[in-house]
């Protein structure tokens, strides 16, 4: 010890242990075991992947391995002697700094996926709503949501962002399972594990059958609230996706899933609506002297009930096609009333909010021709801006039936 | 047989995220962190100067464990398998940071609260050993290891680690000297 000359440095780190386990501060045992469980749900969910992984070659099998936890390599001034640069479960050299804040986070991986990376994984999606049954365990994602094979999964858009406050991004991407011309559609989060492969966090939101029907938008914000951009309804069948209200709704990352911290949870009425109805009365012919024929008035009257301009009516009559359009009343009606292919039509309208129209359509049992009595249907539905139908909150009232005679 | 000889720092404290009924493995877990946190957050601390660095290398180093608690739980030494992964982590870390301009640096950011002058002047003379002597100084001071222990974590020849040991408390003699001798001179 002579070498040591005056130092006593076993009571100079005595002191030193004391002074600094006193500033230690610790997150504690709950913390360590909900990051393990993240992780381990993270692995869980790539299970499969990973099966198919291990088909690739040495380095990820060594990967994988580790996963299942063999004793730590010893401490060397170089990693050279272990198969691949980075197995043993070290920090992610490729993460982003962060030199001083003291958090986890500093090991977390690059969770930033681009879309063709995305597009390359096989990946597991939350589960689709029930349904049809779109693909969930394993599946390719296609790049482009056009080029989607029906009941196949596509991007449709790709961002990244920190969502778990782990200190490194992940990635968020908004998938749509073809369904015809549509399908479902959720918002999904995905992260990378220690190896690199792609894992799913979970699910953000997705589209349902009532509202939202249709996810617009995706947008990370720098505290890691996930912004998603939600239609009440899905544009196609005659509605125009520029009716629908959209909303930017805000989910946060609890640790176990997404759950909604901020915008509005539900749609007013859209304003593309108005309630319209039909009422008509019974057609009744009486014989026309002149020729032999007979002849009759449907009298059909038309409210708008709601609050907007319907600014058309097409009204459909379903009488038998022995009964002509007779009368002035159809010449403005549109180019096809109904003359040559049943059921007789007339465009009407426009009807005000809160008004009203009352029409009476002529009809010719021309001589001859025969008439069984019965019942048909009148029905009327409003139109909007470009021919669109409008939404009608109470389409019982939009159709009445009448006896004919 | 245990040789967890790391000292054992006060109660565990409240932990009120903790569920409802934790599962028995859970239990035995907690008590192991408490009571070897702390130790082996001050060993990596020493070893990268960074003390906020060395609780998330500790913590990392849990999670490890805890994720494979069944086996790890029932190793001869857990600790000893819990502080070579904390330490495997630690080194990848040092090696991007070890000139001593950048380790002081850090030193000035780090520590707000202002480090006692003994700490300050084991810290920089730490910082001036080599990675191995400051490694076997380090874990033979703060981890209160045999040479042999030592030995066994490097997996090295007990002879290296003795001669790891001898030069870096010589060098370190010589570092403080010089520093208490800067302190008298001022």
């Amino acid at each position: 010890m002579s070498e040591l000359g005056n130092v006593d440095l076993a009571g100079e780190f005595t002191r030193y242990r004391e002074t600094m386990l006193a500033e230690v501060e610790v997150p504690g045992p709950a913390e360590a075991r909900r990051t393990v469980r993240r992780r381990r749900r993270h692995h869980l969910a790539t299970a499969a992947a990973a099966a198919v992984a291990l088909l690739g070659g040495p380095a990820v099998g060594y990967a994988a391995l580790d996963r299942s936890g063999p004793p730590p390599e010893p401490v060397r001034p170089t990693p050279s002697a272990s198969p691949t640069p980075t197995p043993s479960g070290s920090p992610n050299p490729t993460g982003p700094p962060s030199p001083t804040t003291a958090s986890p986070s500093r090991t977390a991986p690059d969770g930033r996926i681009s879309r063709q990376q995305l597009a390359a994984a096989r990946v597991d999606l939350p589960a689709w709503r029930p349904g049809p049954a779109c693909p969930t365990d394993g599946v390719r994602l296609a790049a482009e949501a056009g080029s989607a094979r029906e009941k196949t999964n596509a991007i449709e858009e790709v961002e990244t962002g920190d969502v778990d406050g782990d200190g490194a991004a992940e990635t968020v991407a908004l998938i749509r399972c073809a369904l015809g011309s549509g399908g479902p559609q959720q918002a999904v989060a995905f992260d990378r594990d220690d190896a690199g492969r792609i894992v799913t966090v979970g699910r953000i939101t997705a589209s349902t059958i009532e509202q939202p029907q249709w996810l617009t938008g995706l947008d990370v914000r720098a505290d890691g609230v996930v912004r998603v951009q939600v239609a009440d309804l899905a544009p196609g069948g005659g509605w125009p996706g520029d009716w629908s209200q959209r909303q930017w709704r805000g989910y946060r990352w609890s640790g176990e899933r997404f759950t909604q911290v901020e915008g509005p949870t539900s749609f007013g009425p859209n304003p593309y609506s108005t309630d319209l109805a039909v009422t008509a009365k019974d057609l009744i012919l009486a014989d026309d002297p002149t020729d032999g024929s007979r002849v009759g008035a449907i009298q059909v009257r038309i409210r708008n009930l709601g609050d907007r301009r319907a600014d058309a009516v097409p009204l459909t009559l379903d009488l038998p096609v022995a009964l002509l359009p007779y009368g002035s009343a159809w010449s403005g009606c549109g180019p096809d009333p109904g003359r040559y292919r049943p059921p007789l039509s007339c465009d009407l309208g426009p009807v005000e909010a809160g008004g009203e129209l009352v029409v009476r359509l002529g009809v010719r049992l021309p001589p001859g021709a025969r008439l069984t009595p019965g019942t048909a249907a009148v029905r009327g539905a409003a139109t909007g801006p470009g021919g669109y139908n409008l939404l009608d909150p109470d389409v019982d009232n939009n159709e009445d039936t009448i006896a004919y005679r | 047989m245990s040789v967890t000889k790391d000292v054992r720092v006060g109660e565990p404290p409240p932990d009120p995220l903790r569920e409802a009924a934790p599962d028995r493995s859970e239990l035995v877990f907690d008590d192991f962190y408490h009571a070897h946190f702390r130790g082996l957050v001050v060993q990596l601390a020493a070893y990268t100067g960074d003390r906020g660095h060395a609780q998330d290398l500790v913590q990392e180093a849990f999670c490890k464990a805890f994720a494979r608690w069944d086996r790890v739980a029932g190793y001869d030494d857990p600790l000893a398998w819990v502080r070579r992964v904390a330490w495997n982590l630690g080194h990848n870390r040092w090696r991007r940071l070890r000139t001593a301009q950048a380790y002081l640096l850090r030193q000035r950011e780090t520590h707000v609260a202002g480090p006692t002058p003994d700490r300050v002047a084991i810290d920089t003379a730490l910082a001036k050993l080599p990675d191995r002597q400051r490694r076997a100084v380090v874990l033979h001071y703060l981890a209160d290891l045999s040479v042999a222990e030592i030995a066994a974590q490097e997996r090295v020849a007990e002879g290296t680690v003795k001669s790891w040991l001898h030069r870096g408390r010589t060098a370190l003699a010589a570092h403080l000297r010089d520093s208490a001798e800067e302190v008298g001179d001022v």
